[in-house]
């Protein structure tokens, strides 16, 4: 028992250190998501179009991304960008590292979201987008009307999942120098010479799975709510 | 160009280590997940609470977190079992960093693996468990003759995608001082001061080793899946098979 309050009292004491550098994720986490999402549609776009070059291009970025691990684009992009943009006479000592860090990201989750949007654009009726066509329908109408509003609703829950999966690995952030929770947790147990470690980890580990479960939730709402009209899909199946 | 010989050299030298933290931990994974799927799908109400709370709670948890804990307190969570193994001359305190490493990357991804399996259950209609129970099979015929060859051709396209995961996230050990691919990598360009030469190969080596696994288990799909798509219906069966998986799968493969 006294070692149950010894854990308790640590956890009390630490966890507004480690909620302080809960906005570090947070932040990576939105950010990233949204210019992922639009980078996403562009990719997509291009694996589905027509033009050979783009065609080819996304095709080998987005089995680039999806074949080498996060930790290896972070490093690569820590590298890069700072050579590139020196080469052109722009001097990057200044910059915080998280921009590396929201570039790999981002880069990484277009990848993701292209496959995503890409499959869930496959999985539409295809007639009813013919069929939308011979009423007369101009493409950004045809797109609002028939493919984003059925598309979103298969595509949401992968969605959500990839971003829980960007969510857990904001924490390899931390080897280029932006610490958010795990970092902060690790820089805890390096100043208590690993007093209280591993509380500190099950600490975070809980942070990490309530953040996710509150994403889980609203997506669930929305998916709910994105799939009212469908009367194909059991609503119960797709919010497994 | 010598250097990148010279770093190439070094990471393939690491190719074995990560072959092998992968293979043992999607075994393991697999292992954990079929148990974590029978308290899943148990018709005992609390007991199906929580292995679902479990499994939530493992899949919301970063790897790092579990290499971390594992690495710098596998003393204190051994140490409890240190009593029972005292006829045992190992020191049951300090095992080697591979095999946490396995454990590790197994806890992440058993929560997948569970989710694989009910989902591959799921697929088989319900009116075949029934037949099976008309028809005087017993409960172990029924599952080894029926539901199981089945379920795995629906779960293939799904263990293949949890694989290379495991692959790339096996990069991560490297952080708790195994020398894997990208341990040697990081390694030699601390070593070298080479870190961009270093860094780029490493990359195109894992994007090799994705690409073999990927188009092996693409083939194996192909294999296993013959039997759905006979003669001239092969894309319109195929197409509703993947649009049944799209709504379980976590990234999907192309059609």
């Amino acid at each position: 028992m006294i070692g149950l309050n010894r854990s308790l009292e640590i956890v009390w004491r630490y966890l507004p250190a480690l909620l302080q550098a809960l906005p570090t994720t947070l932040y990576m986490l939105i950010i990233s998501v949204v210019i992922a999402a639009v980078l996403g549609f562009f990719f997509a776009w291009a694996k589905l179009g027509k033009n050979p070059i783009l065609k080819a291009f996304s095709s080998v970025f987005i089995s680039f991304m999806r074949g080498t691990p996060m930790m290896v684009q972070l490093l690569l992009i820590f590298i890069w960008v700072p050579v590139i943009c020196n080469r052109h006479g722009i001097t990057t000592s200044d910059w915080n590292p998280m921009i590396y860090a929201l570039v790999a990201f981002s880069l990484n989750m277009a990848a993701f979201f292209a496959e995503i949007y890409r499959s869930a654009y496959m999985g539409l009726d295809y007639r009813q987008i013919e069929a939308a066509q011979s009423l007369g329908m101009s493409s950004p109408q045809i797109f609002k009307r028939v493919i984003l509003s059925q598309g979103a609703a298969s595509a949401l829950p992968n969605f959500t999942n990839m971003s829980l999966e960007l969510m857990k690995n904001t924490s390899i952030a931390a080897i280029i120098g932006v610490y958010d929770i795990l970092g902060k947790a690790q820089q805890l147990v390096k100043n208590n010479y690993g007093v209280g470690q591993f509380e500190l980890y099950i600490t975070v580990g809980v942070i990490f799975w309530i953040m996710g479960l509150i994403i889980l939730f609203v997506s669930n709402l929305a998916t709910k709510r994105l799939n009212r009209g469908n009367s194909n899909v059991h609503s119960g199946k797709v919010l497994q | 160009m010598e250097i990148y010989l010279e770093c190439l050299r070094e990471v393939m030298s690491g190719i074995p280590t990560t072959l092998g933290l992968t293979i043992w931990s999607v075994l393991l994974a697999l292992v954990l997940g079929i148990t974590l799927s029978f308290g899943v799908l148990s018709k005992v109400t609390p007991i199906r609470m929580v292995f679902s709370v479990l499994c939530s709670f493992l899949k919301g948890i970063p790897i790092l977190v579990f290499l971390y804990a594992f690495h710098t307190s596998i003393d204190v969570i051994m140490g409890g079992l240190d009593q029972i193994f005292t006829f045992y001359t190992y020191d049951i305190r300090k095992p080697p960093t591979f095999i946490f490493a396995v454990f590790a990357l197994a806890l992440s991804y058993a929560p997948y693996m569970c989710d694989m399996v009910t989902s591959a259950l799921g697929t088989i209609p319900k009116g075949q468990w029934e037949a099976c129970d008309a028809g005087g099979f017993t409960d172990w015929q029924k599952m080894t003759r029926i539901i199981i060859p089945q379920s795995i051709v629906v779960a293939i396209p799904n263990f293949g995608n949890h694989f290379v995961n495991l692959l790339k996230a096996s990069s991560l050990s490297c952080m708790v001082m195994i020398m894997e691919m990208m341990g040697e990598a990081r390694n030699y360009a601390t070593l070298s001061q080479k870190f961009l030469e270093c860094y780029t190969v490493c990359a195109l080596c894992y994007w090799f080793v994705f690409v073999v696994f990927e188009q092996a288990f693409r083939m194996v799909e192909k294999r296993t899946g013959r039997y759905l798509q006979p003669g001239a219906q092969v894309s319109k069966r195929k197409k509703i098979v993947v649009r049944r998986l799209d709504t379980f799968q976590v990234v999907n493969k192309e059609a």
